[in-house]
């Protein structure tokens, strides 16, 4: 979006945790991102969420950990 | 709904008896109300049932529901048992309808609180005997329908339990109304006066004191917990008065230092060996119980406490009769510095364990034998509790050994008394229970220490010189910084089980004390007298070092901890830093296998932040310090066989919660081993100073810093690489929050950055072994554009509404979307280029 991961990055990572792939290929690359953008959107939209129930401007830290197990399990496939 | 279900058969009856009322005036308007209200429970079973059942049913139901309205209307006159018994039923029945229904409160004057009341207050005293009738004649009631038989004898009693109460709360009102007044809330009141009535008024007194006891006895069982738990301490009170319990914590005691004392048996074949069979086959019971003791010594410490304070008195009274057999003397005094270890933890444990060995004394083996059981009781609380027991029979028996020991005392006096303030202090902070605990730990160390000042007393008024300068030092620590309470108390605890230890131990080779704490294998071993002095030293020291750990760890004061950790050490002697870290190793070898020393010292505190909660990391912190400067140490002997089964426990624990630590905190341990760094250098620096024996380092490396030590270095080396392939710290924490904070729009706070990593981190292990999935189900190496998409199919963020195109767009960059989507050029070109 407005700043772009770093792929060369994300590819370590997920060759790193990948336990026996070999590959990861370019355009699989940014695919990943597309993911993790969608995910971390969806946290953001539900912390946001969680914070306005609070009536906090702001969203903290237990916002957050209180959305993140229910997306976490969301983002499962 | 589950109500409603269970209820049912209530239901049931209650329908059935409310038809039928509503042929009475009264009762029709309740009964529809009823019908109303229950409308919805009501079922097809209900109505089934109602039309199988209620002839014979409806027919004792009318006859009691008009006896209970007689019964209501009459008030005055106390109905006959039979109507009684009915109306009891019925109220019965009506009561377990009353919550369910208001209706029928309201409707009816005849409520059945008033018609219990009536009844009750005619003949309070037949009430138990009306609930069981009423019991029997509920089964009877439901001849003609079998599920209402077997609904019904359940429901009777269900309602039964209602009534008990309200019996209950009847019978308490109406003795009350003949001395005091009802006071329905506090059934243990009622019993009380009860009791106390029934030995003023014989007849009604005891009848009713049945009735109160069998009230008790079936409110308890069937009603509510808190009913019971009061009235069992109201009895047990009383007892206690008789000391019945307080002969019998003895006895537990007792026995438990008899198991301890087996199990050292199994361990360690000698002359501790030899006492400890005497003492078992002194104490029969201990013998028997020995075997269940670890288990059952936590309940019996839980409980002891709560009379403890007052057994305190008594117990010295009992442990003196007890001093009579020999034997039974080092036990208690052994089991009394073995809890007070307990309170330290296996650190204790190993020192006791030591202590034993080395002196070769009843009171070592009673340190091991406490250590043992202190391992087995890790709560903190239970600990401070056991401590205190432990110190009591210790005193009683140490008392009585001898002059010895009281020359030790003195010695031990001058040692307790820095240790008690700091102990005190810590205590308090860390929600020590009471005062006697406080001094019962004191006492404990005292005696600890005299037990052992037999042999040294040089070494006592040395350890203790630092055990005060320790606990001077630990105090100002633990006034400086706050601390959880469960890290002080655990600190206060070894605090008084280091002064026991150094008490004891006095010239405890450094090396046996440093084997055996860095060991675990060791802390079977443990050969006592080089451990007791490490113990001594290491305990205080531990706990100051915990202290600081603690309030690293809460903190994050890395230098400050150090600062006074290796301060200490500077001031203690070599010998005796060396001896207190083994001691401090040898007690936590049990964590000492998890954690390796000076490097997972950080870990453990990195590991801890996250978990702070639990005291055991904080314990393992220290001895993990501990554990690093007794590598060197490790040499020493160590390992009575005593602490074995105990340091099994408790590392056991221990170890299961530092993994479970370690797991959970491996990012911040990474994190936070890049700010210990400088900690763990120093550390190792110490470390390497005092080797002692290598040998025993290779051991203890091999045993238990397998894991630790070789992560330690490349934890230290990763930290200054900026780690290895960036797995951990993925992502940059910019782009992380930059992206984060895109989408959500409104303000977000910069401490939600390590949550989001850690989501982050597992979100994306999860991503890697979804995509490794789909590629090898397709029998492919390599993930490829698909494979995403079918992941981001899964997760249900592309749909038959949302293409994968569309997402493409929405969220990609420009040069990313031209990889993903083809773009027809001019030139029948498309970019990018197809693979097909």
């Amino acid at each position: 979006m407005i700043k772009k991961a770093p792929r060369s990055q994300l590819k370590a990572l997920i060759k790193t945790k990948a336990k026996s792939n070999v590959n990861l290929r370019p355009a699989a690359d940014a695919m990943v991102e597309l993911v993790i953008l969608l995910f971390l959107n969806g946290l953001a939209e539900e912390a946001r969420a969680t914070a306005v129930e609070d009536r906090s401007a702001t969203i903290r830290a237990k916002h957050l950990r209180a959305v993140s197990k229910k997306m976490l399990k969301k983002a499962r496939g | 709904m589950d109500t409603t279900e269970d209820l049912s058969a209530r239901v049931l009856l209650k329908n059935v008896l409310y038809t039928e009322a509503p042929r009475t005036p009264v009762t029709r308007s309740t009964s529809q109300a009823q019908r109303a209200s229950s409308g919805a429970r009501r079922s097809s079973r209900l109505s089934g049932k109602d039309a199988g059942a209620q002839t014979p049913q409806q027919i004792l139901r009318r006859s009691l529901k008009h006896k209970l309205r007689e019964s209501a209307s009459r008030m005055s006159l106390p109905p006959s048992n039979v109507n009684r018994r009915t109306t009891l039923a019925a109220l019965r029945k009506s009561n377990t309808h009353a919550p369910a229904t208001a209706s029928l409160l309201c409707d009816e004057g005849v409520t059945p609180r008033h018609l219990l009341r009536n009844i009750l207050q005619t003949e309070p005293e037949s009430s138990m005997l009306l609930q069981e009738k009423a019991v029997r004649k509920e089964p009877q009631l439901p001849s003609a329908n079998s599920s209402m038989n077997s609904n019904r004898p359940s429901t009777g009693l269900s309602e039964l339990d209602l009534p008990d109460l309200t019996v209950a709360n009847t019978v308490g009102t109406v003795r009350g109304l003949k001395r005091k007044r009802p006071r329905r809330s506090l059934n243990i009141t009622a019993f009380e006066k009860r009791l106390k009535d029934s030995n003023d008024d014989e007849k009604e007194d005891e009848e009713s004191a049945d009735d109160l006891s069998s009230l008790s006895s079936s409110l308890s069982s069937s009603a509510t917990l808190s009913l019971k738990t009061p009235f069992v301490d109201v009895r047990t009170e009383k007892r206690g008065l008789q000391r019945k319990i307080p002969n019998r914590r003895k006895i537990t005691i007792e026995e438990f230092g008899a198991g301890i004392h087996k199990r050292q048996m199994g361990g360690d074949p000698g002359a501790s060996i030899g006492m400890v069979e005497r003492a078992l086959s002194e104490t029969a019971v201990s013998e028997g119980f020995t075997l269940g003791l670890s288990d059952l010594i936590e309940p019996d410490l839980t409980t002891d406490i709560v009379n403890h304070n007052t057994a305190l008195y008594a117990q010295p009274e009992t442990a003196e009769s007890n001093l009579s057999i020999v034997a039974t003397q080092d036990k208690p005094t052994v089991m009394a510095s073995q809890l007070q270890r307990d309170m330290g933890e296996v650190e204790h444990e190993d020192a006791a364990a030591e202590i034993q060995t080395d002196e070769g004394n009843a009171a070592m083996k009673s340190q091991t034998e406490e250590e043992e059981a202190a391992a087995e009781s890790q709560t903190d609380e239970d600990d401070a509790v056991v401590t205190s027991q432990s110190e009591e029979e210790e005193e009683a028996v140490v008392e009585d050994a001898g002059a010895v020991e009281s020359q030790s005392e003195v010695e031990a006096v001058v040692e307790d008394a820095g240790a008690v303030e700091s102990q005190s202090e810590e205590e308090e902070e860390s929600e020590a229970q009471d005062d006697d605990v406080v001094k019962s730990q004191s006492e404990d160390e005292e005696r600890g220490s005299e037990s052992q000042t037999e042999d040294d007393d040089v070494a006592k008024s040395q350890s203790e010189d630092e055990e005060d300068a320790a606990e001077s030092q630990t105090d100002e620590e633990s006034a400086a910084t706050e601390s959880p309470p469960e890290k002080k108390e655990i600190g206060a605890e070894s605090e008084t089980d280091e002064n026991d230890a150094t008490g004891r131990s006095e010239p405890v080779e450094e090396e046996a004390v440093s084997e055996s704490q860095t060991d675990e294998e060791d802390d079977g071993k443990r050969e006592g007298e080089d451990t007791e002095q490490a113990t001594k030293h290491l305990p205080h020291v531990a706990e100051h070092i915990s202290r600081r750990a603690y309030r690293s760890v809460g903190g994050f004061i890395m230098p400050f901890p150090e600062a006074e950790w290796s301060g200490k050490f500077k001031r203690h002697s070599a010998g005796a830093m060396y001896n207190n870290l083994d001691l401090r190793n040898s007690m936590s070898h049990p964590h000492g296998g998890i954690h390796d020393f000076a490097p997972y010292l950080p870990e453990g505190r990195a590991g801890e932040r996250p978990n702070i909660a639990e005291p055991s990391p904080d314990v393992e912190i220290e001895n993990m310090s501990h554990l690093q400067l007794s590598e060197d140490l490790e040499d020493s002997k160590l390992l009575s066989a005593d602490p074995e089964q105990n340091a099994a426990q408790s590392p056991a624990h221990q170890e299961e919660e530092w993994e479970d630590e370690e797991g959970l905190s491996d990012v911040s341990e990474e994190l936070s081993m890049k700010t210990p760094a400088f900690v763990r250098e120093k550390r190792n620096f110490f470390t390497s100073d005092p080797l002692a024996s290598p040998t025993v380092l290779k051991n203890i490396e091999t045993s238990v810093a397998n894991k630790s030590l070789p992560a330690a270095k490349p934890k230290k080396v990763r930290a200054k690489r900026t780690g290895p392939a960036k797995m951990e710290p993925g992502l940059p924490k910019n782009y992380l929050m930059g992206v984060f904070r895109h989408f959500a729009k409104t303000k977000v706070a910069p401490d939600v950055y390590p949550v989001l990593k850690e989501i982050m981190d597992k979100f994306f292990d999860r991503l890697a072994e979804d995509l490794e999935a789909y590629a090898l189900h397709a029998k492919r190496k390599t993930i490829e554009v698909e494979d995403v998409e079918l992941l981001l199919k899964r997760q249900g963020h592309v749909n038959d509404k949302v293409p994968v195109e569309v997402l493409i767009e929405k969220y990609l960059p420009m040069e990313y979307r031209k990889l993903l989507i083809p773009i027809a050029t001019s030139g029948n070109v498309v970019i990018p280029k197809q693979r097909r």
